[in-house]
């Protein structure tokens, strides 16, 4: 599963190797890695913290350790540049989630003082739009994405619950989420 | 400019990634690709940004949806203020929303055993009816669970909500009960 590379742009692998080659001097190709991995990372980020805060996080800890393994010219293969992040990316979420922990006794310790949990705007859509978009959604399909999204249940769970197969779950839950984001954000986005 | 992708992922995958539902080699490919793919790590982004905002529409009670134990229990979890009314057929309560109300839940206790079908027949004062039908339902509960939108209900004068739920088969529909909400605006809101 590998994206095609455009005729005109230098691959990930290219823009590696450079840097790997010049060090510090390739600042214009760190600065082509930086501007293509940073939203990848951070899509990976809110997959597996669910947290847009940290998330960001995750990018910065993440590319600085890749820029700095490729000026020194330790990742291995170039080529293979996003095998290299994702581990990394996995490593740095294992990290984040274990500072998670010890924050979260620590607010369990000024509980009251602090706000619980802080509301990021980070991502949000138009919300009047989200919200007239889900009502024109039958009951079903609004069930199922809000146990998908907020509940954050499996297919085989929320099939368990409506007396649905997975397979009836994820069709619904697909049907769904595409009408609601062509509604949203336009077709094909 | 974008390199374009050779082998877009499917909706249905990528919402499958975003649920927890993929495993090993299958969740490593597939990120694997997301962090080499532009093209794919954007759709991945307007997936996250519809659950984040679907995330948000539920925790500020903004959403009119019958309601499953799995988002209560997260409510819960998160902190929410949950104001609930619980009622058995042919039941009515006073009730209300208060500022500080995140959501309210109507809970109509309800014999479901059976039903294939579930209509709800709504109607506020001496207004037409609103009907909703094929709600989701757990039909080993004892009852449907209903979220009304808060901030429609904050803005509402005192007035007398009626709900009526119909199990509907081929045969025709019988009503599973009756339950009437006597609502009264929070004071001084």
């Amino acid at each position: 599963m590998q994206a095609a590379g455009h005729a005109d742009l230098p691959s990930d692998g290219d823009l590696a190797r450079r840097v790997s080659a010049a060090g510090v001097d390739a600042s214009d190709a760190e600065a082509e890695l930086f501007r293509r991995l940073a939203p990848r990372v951070r899509l990976y980020g809110l997959r597996h913290l669910r947290d847009p805060a940290e998330a960001d996080d995750l990018v910065q800890e993440v590319l600085v350790l890749t820029l700095e393994r490729l000026r020194a010219g330790r990742v291995r293969e170039p080529d293979r540049l996003a095998s290299f992040v994702l581990g990394t990316s996995r490593l740095a979420v294992r990290n984040l989630r274990r500072g998670r922990k010890r924050r979260e006794a620590l607010l369990d310790r000024f509980a009251g003082v602090f706000p619980r949990r802080a509301e990021t705007d980070l991502l949000l859509l138009d919300q009047g739009r989200l919200r007239e978009c889900l009502e024109g959604l039958a009951p079903r399909e609004r069930t199922v994405l809000v146990l998908t999204f907020f509940a954050e249940q499996p297919s085989s769970e929320i099939g368990a619950r409506l007396s649905l197969s997975s397979e009836n779950v994820r069709t619904v839950r697909r049907r769904a989420f595409v009408r609601l984001r062509d509604c949203v954000v336009g077709v094909g986005a | 400019m974008s390199a374009a992708c050779a082998a877009p992922l499917a909706d249905e995958t990528l919402l499958a990634w975003w649920a927890g539902e993929l495993e090993g080699p299958d969740q490593e490919r597939l990120e694997e690709h997301l962090l080499s793919c532009d093209e794919c790590s954007r759709r991945g982004h307007t997936l996250a940004g519809v659950a984040e905002g679907v995330r948000g529409l539920v925790r500020k009670g903004a959403l009119s949806i019958a309601v499953l134990p799995a988002v209560v229990e997260q409510l819960q979890h998160e902190g929410r203020q949950i104001r609930q009314y619980r009622l058995r057929p042919g039941q009515g309560v006073q009730c209300t929303v208060s500022p500080d109300d995140d959501v309210v839940l109507a809970r109509l206790a309800a014999d479901l055993g059976g039903v294939s079908r579930l209509d709800v027949v709504i109607r506020v004062d001496d207004g037409p009816e609103l009907r909703i039908s094929d709600l989701p339902f757990d039909p080993n509960a004892e009852e449907l669970v209903f979220a009304p939108a808060v901030d429609t209900l904050r803005k509402m004068p005192a007035h007398v909500q009626r709900m009526r739920l119909l199990a509907v088969d081929p045969q025709g529909e019988r009503v599973l009960g009756e339950y009437t909400f006597d609502h009264t605006p929070w004071p001084g809101a």
